[in-house]
């Protein structure tokens, strides 16, 4: 079992910016027999990788990441879905695909994950991690010590195939 | 979303909502890949379906990879 802490015990700090934490974003990790593959790196292209702030964000049901941070990676797209926001805004979302890590955190590296393109205003944040992302997690939002936790059973890198 | 965003995929989408009722009853609950008017195959899992996508077409490419199903689901983001 791995544990994360947040980094500042700030009552104030998580109050006014929420559970934050850094994750570096990139194309997706396939495995094959002979290890993993990803895309060449080609700016604008895709293949890069990008570290963003990320709020924890338990009203989202899937991983959100702003226009920007997904043209800056330059994730492929794989679908379009529905959207409903605050406000009663209906909107169709771009469905991309992509990898997320932690790199302050012993948290295991999501090779496949699909996130949902869509403009996060007023927000100093560039993606949310919906709920999607949380079930693979414990989670525990201390307001009164200004603390979050995060639980993690270990998981192994990957699994040889056969 | 952007104007560039609606246009990537749109033909893929077409070629799924052309076969979308068909496929419910072959193919219910399974993901399709599709890129241009190519139909790859079905697989179970939507990550079975991309890494199948992704060794037919590469890995800087849009393609759509699909569940078949009778509703489009809906995304709450608040």
């Amino acid at each position: 079992m791995a544990t994360c802490r947040s980094a500042k015990r700030d009552p104030r700090d998580l109050l006014v910016y929420g559970p934050r934490l850094e994750i570096e974003v990139g194309p997706p990790i396939l495995r094959t027999a002979k290890g993993p593959i990803q895309p060449v790196p080609v700016p604008g292209v895709g293949g890069t990788f990008s570290r963003m702030p990320a709020l924890i964000d338990t009203g989202a049901g899937r991983t959100v990441l702003t226009p920007a941070a997904v043209a800056r990676v330059g994730l492929r797209q794989v679908d379009v879905t529905r959207l409903a926001r605050a406000g009663g805004i209906n909107e169709d979302a771009g469905v991309y695909v992509a990898s997320i890590q932690f790199p302050r955190y012993k948290l295991a590296t999501i090779e496949v994950a699909k996130v949902i393109c869509c403009e996060l205003p007023e927000q100093p944040i560039q993606c949310l991690i919906g709920r999607d992302i949380l079930s693979r997690w414990g989670f525990n939002y201390d307001g009164r010590t200004g603390e979050w936790i995060i639980d993690e059973e270990d998981l192994a890198a990957w699994v040889d195939p056969i | 979303m952007a104007a560039t965003e609606q246009t990537r995929l749109a033909g893929e989408l077409e070629v799924y909502a052309l076969h979308k009722s068909a496929w419910l009853k072959g193919h219910p609950g399974q993901y399709v890949v599709i890129k241009g008017d190519a139909v790859l195959n079905f697989y179970p899992t939507f990550e079975a379906a991309y890494q199948a996508g992704a060794g037919a077409w590469g890995l800087n490419t849009d393609f759509l990879v699909k569940q078949i199903v009778e509703h489009e689901p809906v995304f709450f983001v608040f």
